[in-house]
């Protein structure tokens, strides 16, 4: 969930789109695996979880933000899922003292509703809702009141078009609404939240599909579970007073490593416009397939 | 304990209590994927990255006009990573295989790939 700094602090923020839209979850849709994303969710659902997630966003006006994340996504049923998020940041001022605290949590429930599988499609819906915390939430940023986020999902291969050496690509992305639970006021101290959107969409060429659907070009394994990308993430006030909340957008261009029980993924954060921060940052996530790792229990649907 | 900590002791249990079971995804085939042979092979087979159960996996292989050209049902080769199917006789052109396979651990996959008999 988005951190909001205070809004003293927010004047030089550009912190946070990044967080916007948490949660992940690989799925298998026909001949298409889509891997978990690293700034925003997938298009469905499974039993995994991210175990760490490291981020240092891009930041202006002499801060540093450190964002130590994890997620549990568990499935209810095998098209429907709980997912929860949280973290730990450390946040670093220029000529002021440290903060620690625990992000926000968030609680995210998904229903994967359309998977066509001749045509690598996969769209969901999901309803996310942040829950403020403490003092220390809000002394890293932490949002101090809580939100609701009805989300649309997608993803989408082009396996099946008459492409070549295109097939491997594929799209995904999300779109948010955030509709807070306390509004924000035109000068921004009351400890609201702007009514806001949140969106994400990747870019994927998958040498795990070229190797195996395409065309074996005989890249060593290690290569050939690569999945170069690019993710870009936008957020921007939606109506009404959001003092202190530009427009943000970010580009992440990185590559994941697929493994077979778990995924490795890094990403540069490239700031895309003044408001998104003022240097290069950086994220780096492990990932766990629990689905694979414990098929019998952790890993499948509480009801089948 | 420290927020740090515990994630990397998280981490690291959930590493070491992964046992061997994956989805079943192809990881070579003979012949290669999108390759063209000079000569018609006999068999098409493909290595998985997980043992797949065989009763529950399939391997289909079409001509250009869409005809059937396996004979048989797939088998083990070797180990449970390696499953084949027998072919008729190929004449030279382009054949599609389609193949569906359950792992140890019951997950489904599946995958499409063509190869090539080239003219003498």
């Amino acid at each position: 969930m988005r951190n909001t700094l205070p809004a003293v602090t927010l004047a030089c923020a550009g912190l946070a789109a990044l967080t916007a839209v948490p949660a992940d979850a690989h799925v298998v849709v026909g001949n298409r695996v889509f891997p978990v994303t690293l700034t925003f969710d997938d298009p469905g659902v499974g039993d995994e979880a991210t175990l760490p997630q490291f981020v240092y966003p891009p930041t202006s006006g002499g801060q540093n933000l450190y964002q130590f994340e994890w997620e549990y996504d568990k499935t209810i049923t095998p098209t429907t899922a709980v997912i929860y998020n949280q973290g730990w940041d450390i946040l670093q001022q220029q000529g002021m003292k440290t903060h620690t605290g625990l992000e926000n949590a968030v609680l995210t429930g998904k229903w994967q509703g359309i998977t066509l599988p001749r045509s690598e499609t996969v769209v969901s819906l999901g309803v996310m809702e942040e829950f403020a915390g403490s003092a220390a939430t809000q002394s890293i940023g932490g949002d101090e009141t809580g939100a609701t986020l009805p989300t649309f999902y997608f993803g989408q291969g082009l396996g099946p078009l008459p492409i070549g050496l295109l097939r491997p690509l594929a799209i995904t992305g999300e779109l948010s609404y955030s509709i807070p639970n306390h509004r924000l006021n035109s000068t921004g101290d009351n400890g609201g939240q702007p009514f806001f959107w949140a969106g994400g969409l990747s870019l994927q060429y998958s040498i795990p599909y070229l190797q195996s659907q395409v065309k074996n070009i005989g890249l060593p394994d290690f290569f050939g579970r690569m999945i170069p990308l690019v993710e870009l993430d936008w957020f921007s006030p939606a109506a009404g007073p959001a003092p202190g909340l530009p427009e943000t957008l970010t580009a992440a261009p990185g590559v994941i490593y697929m493994g077979d029980t778990y995924q490795v993924g890094l990403e540069a954060l490239i700031p895309a416009n003044s408001a998104a921060g003022h240097h290069i940052g950086v994220i780096m996530q492990v990932h766990f397939f629990f689905d694979d790792l414990f098929p019998n229990t952790l890993g499948k649907p509480l009801f089948q | 304990m420290n927020p740090v900590r515990t994630i990397a002791l998280a981490a690291g249990f959930a590493l070491l209590a992964a046992p061997a079971f994956a989805h079943a995804f192809l990881k070579t085939a003979s012949p290669a994927v999108g390759s063209t042979v000079s000569q018609a092979p006999s068999q098409v087979m493909i290595n998985f990255t997980e043992g797949v159960e065989p009763q529950f996996s399939t391997i289909t292989v079409h001509n250009a006009q869409g005809q059937p050209v396996q004979t048989g049902k797939p088998h083990l080769v070797g180990g449970d990573t390696h499953l084949a199917v027998a072919l008729k006789p190929l004449t030279p052109g382009t054949y599609t295989v389609d193949w569906h396979a359950t792992a140890r651990d019951t997950h489904k996959t599946q995958g499409t790939f063509h190869f090539t008999v080239a003219s003498k």
